[in-house]
């Protein structure tokens, strides 16, 4: 019976993963509560694990320790992690793997904290974790995990027991998310996570697996010399990073407080209850005798004093989260001070890269402001005319998503990377790009980035309108104030998407076969057709059109010219007291992305 | 005590009957297309400007040079000789070299001449000029119109909108508006003037924005105060009368005039611009 987790089992777990996520893919791409051809969960979730692969296999040897494997499948994942599933994944990943950080192979206590750790640090991940997602499914692992856990228990059974708690929490989903139970599906990061657990499970415990197309020894991060930090460190910088609200500020709540009750018939949802109220990332993880909790707070001692009404308090940790960064920070800059020849983007072979900014300041007798102080602006763009759009609107650098519109999380930091200045202000125009772009941007470290939460394309351009390029910076209350006014003139957009249903569902009073054309209003179907054309106009006339004052459209790369025209002879017919404008954006999968004002 | 003289140019766009009526004299630049020069307003009338403007093509677009000293002394020099003491008001020196013909003159001429800066344009120095003969006929001496007029310019607010950037751009009057020049997307800029400099203040689109954003930025200049408003506008009057209706409802307005930008501004902006000066009345 193997007592133990070893490093060569582990080593077959990445592989065997990737293999069943590869098979599983199209099926749970299709598990998208809306049934949009982009954002695909399973294919995010499996460019994210194929980089953790590849990392995996460029430090495995025969004698490598697992914590050190664990940690390069982490890094790997952490680099290479698209859409909001992959990040979620990869910080399940590093949980795991600062569970397993100085084992060189690891017994079933350690695999159940492991898998703890692991939950932990996704639940941190999030701004405002839900259940019903990946973050349930990975937590019922780690309880049931946690429960099958005896003197016995070898790590096969401990294993077993996670993957069919999370099989069980993934059933639970639609019962906790009203969305998924109307679609009649269940989470579908939920199904990705499954999916791995049951190729990793396979190929821990079996002694052979095969696996198609991977070139082995390709490193999963990119060239760019700033990688060269000290990954440990980084790693876990990310992890309180990202619960300090992007690195670019103070921490809301300070003390990372965490401790053992330990009672009879604890009851966790009121423990959860009380305990949110005194701050977030409130984890309540166990069963009815013993409970892990875990929450941020400026009142420990308050936190305890709830708990110990309880049962008894045991394994108290308070950590004081702002020491943790500020002392990580300045571990980083010694680390990052060997590889300081790549911090000039622009020279060199990178030259072609950078663009001047438009209007930067020409030298005049009163001290010009640096190109280096100057806020830059980095945008997300779905397509190549949308990519000049808002390089026309003052974006330095812009990301192209590709094929399912979601960049890795190093493109975007080669992005931020490659800009002059040392402020930088991101906006990732999509909702399932704003995950990796705060991951993003907590992974530069000798930069001021700050992530303007654009969730469409309208609302991107409306928020770069208002960006003043050539103000400098100065300190970052011009950087915070500059965000707030793009934040402030994007509140004012009204944003629609026409694009053709992926699968047959049924929404808000409509109902579309797979190939319908349908409009979506924000979240809400609004419209289904079979000609693009008409179901765009009622779309803007769903959103207010008779009262718009400007109606633009941005029509993707399957619409020509002529198409995009006929569409607006119909709109300024239809709604002829607003101005209409036309835009080639070149998106792929949206014929039409729109906006109201 | 002598009579005080008020002088300005053409690019204060004040029509001939409004600175016949308020005893002005306009010294006029020339405004030259293709091979034809003019006098602005002498010559050349605002609506005729815009009707070659629309008349004309690409390559062959106005361009406008300022009064020589030689132009200012021919009309000084008489005012000095019949016993004038002159204040000569004129556009931002930032836009034009207008103002340093009228300072070369004046030393040339000798007498009291006063050349006041009014770091502004159009009617933004128009409504200077109105206050300064106001006061002139009211008595005031030379010396109190001149502190007086550098007081309100100050207080003095110009917002305006353009069409394009391009005809700012071509003949160099940008300023640090140059940031928001290239948009493939039909952008439209706010801009003010900040030391009778072009500056930028926003970007928007859609001309309904244009008129709320001129509108809210007119309201926030004057506050409850009475104020005395000039629309400018650059062939462009449904918008123009629009804008005046909406201020005189949102302020205190004692005095609204509307004013087709005349050639010399109108060069330098472009057809579409759409403007709104603000004064404080007291």
């Amino acid at each position: 019976m193997m007592t133990h987790l070893s490093a060569a089992a582990f080593y077959r777990c990445p592989h065997g993963a990737v293999a069943e996520l590869a098979a599983q893919q199209e099926r749970i791409n299709r598990l998208n509560v809306f049934p949009v051809p982009d954002g695909d969960t399973g294919s995010n979730m499996c460019l994210t694990l194929e980089a953790a692969l590849r990392e995996a296999e460029r430090v495995y040897a025969p004698d490598v320790p697992l914590g050190r494997l664990a940690r390069a499948v982490a890094k790997g994942s952490l680099w290479g992690a698209r859409g909001n599933s992959g990040v979620i994944l990869s910080q399940f990943l590093q949980g795991w793997a600062d569970g397993l950080a100085h084992c060189r192979e690891a017994t079933s206590q350690q695999v159940v904290e492991a898998f703890e750790k692991a939950v932990t640090t996704a639940y941190r991940a999030v701004m405002e974790p839900v259940e019903g997602t990946m973050l349930s499914v990975g937590k019922g692992a780690a309880q049931a995990a946690r429960a099958a856990l005896s003197s016995a228990a070898g790590v096969p059974h401990v294993l077993q027991a996670a993957l069919e708690g999370a099989r069980a929490a993934l059933e639970r989903t639609p019962s906790q998310l009203e969305v998924l139970r109307r679609a009649g599906v269940v989470d579908a990061g939920g199904a990705g996570l499954v999916a791995i657990m049951e190729g990793a499970l396979r190929a821990a415990t079996a002694g052979e697996f095969t696996v198609e197309g991977f070139p082995a020894g390709q490193p999963a991060v990119g060239g760019a010399a700033s990688l060269q930090r000290d990954v440990a460190d980084g790693v876990a910088a990310v992890a309180s990073a990202l619960s300090s609200e992007h690195g670019t500020g103070g921490l809301t709540f300070k003390y990372c407080t965490e401790f053992i009750l330990k009672g009879r018939n604890l009851p966790a949802a009121l423990l959860q209850r009380q305990l949110g109220e005194l701050g977030d990332s409130v984890l309540v993880v166990g069963d009815g005798d013993v409970l892990k909790i875990h929450l941020h707070t400026n009142r420990p001692g308050k936190a305890l004093e709830i708990a110990v009404d309880y049962g008894s308090l045991s394994a108290i940790q308070i950590s004081n989260m702002e020491e943790q960064v500020a002392e990580r920070a300045g571990r980083d800059a010694v680390a990052v001070s060997a590889s300081e020849h790549h911090a000039v983007p622009g020279a060199g072979g990178t030259a072609a890269s950078v663009r001047q900014q438009p209007g930067a300041p020409e030298v005049e007798e009163r001290g010009v402001p640096v190109a280096e102080e100057v806020p830059a602006l980095v945008a997300v763009a779905p397509g190549p005319g949308l990519a000049a759009i808002f390089r026309s609107l003052g974006a330095v650098e812009t990301v192209i998503g590709g094929q399912t519109m979601n960049p890795s999380v190093q493109e975007l930091v080669d992005a931020v990377t490659r800009v002059p200045s040392r402020y930088v202000i991101v906006l990732p125009n999509n909702k399932n790009v704003l995950l990796a772009a705060r991951h993003a941007a907590a992974l530069v470290r000798d930069k001021r980035v700050r992530v303007v939460p654009s969730a469409t394309v309208p609302q991107g351009v409306a928020a770069a309108l208002a960006f003043r390029p050539g103000s400098p910076a100065g300190d970052d209350g011009i950087l915070e104030g500059l965000a707030r006014d793009m934040e402030r003139a994007m509140a004012a957009v009204r944003s629609g998407e026409v694009t053709v249903a992926a699968r047959d569902f049924e929404a808000d009073g409509h109902r579309a076969r797979a190939g319908d054309v349908i409009g979506l209003a924000g979240d809400t179907l609004v419209a289904v057709g079979r000609d693009r054309n008409e179901v765009a106009c009622r779309l803007v006339e769903a959103m207010g059109g008779a009262h718009a004052q400007l109606i633009t459209v941005y029509y993707g790369a399957e619409v020509d010219e002529a198409g995009a025209q006929a569409l607006g002879a119909r709109l300024r017919e239809a709604f002829p007291d607003a101005e209409v404008e036309l835009y080639a954006g070149g998106q792929p999968h949206y014929p039409y992305l729109l906006s109201v004002e | 005590m002598s009579r005080v003289c008020i002088v300005t140019d053409s690019g204060a766009d004040l029509t001939p009957d409004v600175a016949a009526e308020a005893g002005v004299r306009v010294v006029p630049l020339t405004v030259t297309f293709g091979q034809q020069e003019y006098r602005d307003s002498v010559d050349l009338s605002p609506e005729r400007f815009y009707q070659l403007l629309r008349e004309a093509d690409a390559g062959s677009l106005p361009r406008t040079t300022q009064p020589s000293p030689a132009d200012f002394e021919e009309v000084y020099r008489p005012l000095v000789e019949a016993g004038c003491t002159i204040v000569s008001v004129h556009m931002s020196a930032r836009v034009s070299g207008t103002l340093q013909s009228a300072a070369l003159a004046a030393r040339s001429v000798g007498g009291e001449i006063h050349v006041v800066d009014s770091k502004s344009a159009s009617l933004g120095t128009g409504l200077l000029v109105l206050e300064a003969a106001r006061l002139a006929a009211a008595g005031t001496s030379a010396g109190d119109i001149v502190r007086r007029l550098e007081a309100l310019r100050d207080r003095q607010k110009v917002f305006f909108s353009v069409d394009t950037l391009e005809y700012l751009q071509r003949n160099g009057r940008i300023g640090k508006a140059q940031a928001f020049v290239g948009g493939l997307l039909n952008v439209k800029p706010i801009l003010t003037l900040v030391e009778g400099e072009v500056h930028p203040l926003e970007r928007v689109r859609g001309r309904a924005r244009v008129h709320s954003r001129l509108v809210e930025l007119a309201a926030a200049a004057a506050g409850t105060d009475p104020v005395r408003i000039a629309v400018l506008h650059g062939d462009a009057p449904g918008d123009a009368e629009r804008l005046a209706e909406a201020l005189r409802s949102r302020l205190a307005v004692t005095e609204l005039r509307t004013a087709l930008l005349g050639p010399t501004v109108g060069t330098h902006v472009g057809p579409g611009t759409l403007g709104v000066a603000v004064q404080p009345a007291s």
